[in-house]
């Protein structure tokens, strides 16, 4: 139901508006951060403009909001990346069935999440199906990157921005997904108004690897010691297959299939350390320059405190610097564990 | 879930089913068969999103009920290779994990939960329905439905239009080069009705119609259901309005001739050897009593058979897509055929002679 929609008042009211008017659009780019409950909003509003008993809500108990509560209902395609590419067999297939007289519904609907990971063929393959909308049919676009989408599917969409959630809605919607205790507080911090995150933190349990980062950052300060991000990837993180992105060069000698997964798997967890670090080293920023209350890592506070006695706040910043600049190399298969440990070594001194 | 069934039975029915199994599709679970045992009935399911078919299986042993989804390729080909006339112990455990069991072999494979499947929906009301002979059926599928267009851009062209009036069903395909219309007697409706009728469906009904007795058939605002005591099979409609062919099949063709069907269809195929570019044209030339099929192809050759025909009148010619003459020739039963004609630039119409409930319309190629 619409109301269980926390936050992004401006888009629901901007949709209900549309559809009460009858100007409802065919097509709409839901476009904001990642996990800020875009997806959420699109499939509760797919709901609300087909539920036969609907009031200012949608009625959550008629066969039509039953249906579409269940899964792969045949007149809503749901669209998602498949190893981090959308392909055009995949927009095909959601045409086909656009083609097709509703099963159940008044609005049969493609809902695309992740529209901005969608290759050429698939772009121009949804660029028909925009061009000539079909009476009937709701085409939702979300993303997160609005640059990766195409002008020319832009242009013949409707844009709603979303952004952030306020910290006190994300935290609602975390405790709505049965995170509490002291994490609870970090999650919400860490998020940085998107529940969704910190909800696949949770999922992909990188709590661990936290403690991992936090050692490391504490223990490298002291005595040097490096780390192996390959071991850590046997140990750490449930890895989702689905994310590993498609090899697209060197075709003529395909890596094994096996080695590919391994080295996915340590890029995955890289980025996760390397992010986690990136926070840890804001936070001895931000006490070191009194600006202790408004730390991400509040559960940790008596080890940031320990770490802002061993980096100043300019050591800090130029790990923080150097942790952001390898970010970008990551994929390049530089070595990381050298380099991140070199830079906050040396930041230590 | 826990069930004892004989392998022939349980071979026989999910050969049913497979139809409507996906072959691509991003969903898994449409890979799969949704197995539903409950009293002494299994319920066998597959879908596409745009097909359905179910089918039961009565009689079964079945110890404990449920249900569960299970990977369609690999049940069908493990049940054939199960020793024949023998018992096949499944069960499946809260893990989803399905175990098939026959004498001294033990298959285990993993399924999906019932969960994912798509749900079932309560068809919308005001049906029409109607019965219909299955040979008639079948039939009138096998002589329309190679006039349907492939090209998935006009999804209206993909299916067959189908007209429902007082006590017959007329069915009209077409690619935008020929077009196939029949009709067929079915037992009175109280509304008429017309749909777009996906091939598919089809396709999937004719295979399993009999001689023998007739078939249930309800259209619906938004669906199609074929019903026998043993096999349900739904399929959506395709949306759009179907361009109107009445114009096309009611011109005067004022010249007409006519010839033996297979010395027809050999003739051209012969012929069509050699025309061999992009609209492999025969040409067909008519003068009295005879008429004369031919071809050529630059660089190739030419190739020129004349036939027996009952034609009297001035000198005509004009020329088609062979493969489309063929298709036509091959679901003619009728020992003569009429070939009816204006000019060399307006259409052709082919049917059989005696029967008139039958028409196949060609465009010309220019040559």
């Amino acid at each position: 139901m619409l109301s269980e929609v926390v936050g992004h008042a401006k888009a629901k009211e901007k949709l209900l508006k549309a559809f009460s008017s009858e100007r409802l659009a065919h097509g709409y780019i839901f476009y904001g951060p990642e996990g800020c409950g875009k997806v959420f909003l699109a499939r509760e509003i797919i709901k609300y403009i087909n539920c036969t008993s609907r009031g200012v809500d949608s009625c959550g108990v008629c066969p039509t909001c039953k249906g579409l509560s269940e899964k792969n209902h045949p007149d809503l395609a749901v669209i998602e990346p498949v190893r981090a590419v959308i392909k055009i067999e995949q927009v095909r297939a959601a045409k086909a069935l656009m083609g097709l007289k509703a099963a159940q519904c008044e609005y049969r609907a493609v809902l695309i999440n992740g529209a901005d990971r969608m290759n050429g063929e698939a772009s121009d393959a949804l660029l028909k199906l925009l061009e000539e909308p079909v009476a009937g049919t709701l085409i939702i676009l979300v993303a997160s990157n609005i640059h990766a989408i195409r002008e020319t599917i832009r242009s013949r969409a409707q844009r709603i921005d979303f952004n952030g959630l306020s910290r006190e809605d994300t935290v609602r919607v975390l405790k709505a997904n049965g995170i509490e205790g002291n994490r609870l507080e970090f999650l919400a911090r860490s998020a940085e108004g998107c529940p969704g995150r910190a909800v696949n933190f949770t999922q992909e349990d990188l709590f661990p690897l936290r403690e991992e980062a936090f050692r490391f950052a504490a223990a490298i300060g002291k005595t040097g010691v490096f780390f192996t991000t390959k071991e850590l990837a046997k140990k750490y993180g449930k890895f989702k297959e689905e994310e590993i992105e498609e090899e697209t060069g060197d075709a003529e000698a395909p890596a094994p299939e096996e080695k590919t997964t391994n080295s996915q798997k340590t890029l995955y967890v890289r980025n996760h350390l390397n992010d986690m670090l990136v926070s840890i080293f804001r936070d001895v920023l931000l006490v070191n320059s009194g600006r202790a209350a408004e730390i991400v890592n509040v559960d940790k506070n008596a080890v940031i405190k320990e770490l802002s006695g061993v980096y100043s706040a300019q050591a800090a910043a130029g790990i923080l610097g150097g942790l952001n600049k390898i970010k970008g190399l990551l994929k390049n298969s530089i070595n990381y564990d050298l380099s991140a440990g070199n830079i906050i070594l040396r930041g230590g001194k | 879930m826990k069930l004892t069934c004989k392998k022939e039975d349980l071979q026989e029915n999910i050969i049913k089913v497979e139809g409507a199994v996906s072959v691509k599709t991003t969903l898994p679970v449409l890979n799969n068969i949704l197995m539903e045992a409950s009293g002494n009935e299994l319920q066998l399911t597959s879908t596409d999103l745009e097909l359905v078919i179910k089918c039961k299986m009565k009689e079964v042993n079945i110890s404990e009920e449920g249900s569960i989804t299970i990977p369609a390729r690999k049940f069908i080909d493990i049940v054939k290779e199960l020793p024949s006339e023998k018992d096949i112990i499944i069960n499946v455990d809260e893990k989803n994990q399905i175990t098939i069991k026959c004498n001294k072999i033990n298959f285990r494979i993993m399924g999906l939960g019932k969960s994912e499947f798509p749900p079932v929906l309560e068809p919308k009301k005001d049906s029409i329905n109607f019965k219909i002979k299955q040979s008639v059926l079948r039939n009138m599928i096998k002589k329309v439905i190679f006039s349907v267009s492939a090209d998935e851009t006009r999804k209206i062209l993909t299916g067959v239009y189908m007209i429902i009036e007082e006590s017959e069903l007329k069915m009209v395909a077409t690619d935008g080069h020929r077009l196939a219309f029949i009709k067929g007697a079915i037992s009175k409706v109280e509304k008429p009705a017309k749909i777009i009728v996906p091939t598919k469906v089809l396709n999937e009904i004719s295979k399993s119609l009999n001689d023998t007795d007739e078939i249930d058939v309800s259209v619906l605002e938004n669906q199609i259901i074929f019903k026998r005591n043993d096999l349900v099979v739904t399929s959506r409609l395709i949306d759009g309005q179907y361009p109107s062919y009445e114009q096309i099949i009611n011109k005067i063709f004022d010249k007409k001739v006519r010839v033996k069907t297979e010395e027809m269809y050999r003739a051209v195929k012969r012929v069509s050897l050699v025309a061999i570019d992009k609209t492999s044209a025969v040409k067909l030339k008519a003068s009295d009593a005879k008429l004369v099929v031919s071809a050529q192809t630059v660089d190739v050759g030419d190739a020129e058979e004349e036939i027996q025909a009952d034609y009297k009148g001035e000198e005509t010619s004009i020329a088609f897509n062979s493969r489309y003459v063929l298709d036509v020739l091959k679901v003619l039963e009728e020992e003569e055929t009429d070939i009816q004609l204006r000019d060399s630039a307006s259409a052709g119409l082919i049917k059989p002679v005696k029967d008139d409930s039958y028409i196949y319309i060609i465009m010309p190629v220019r040559i």
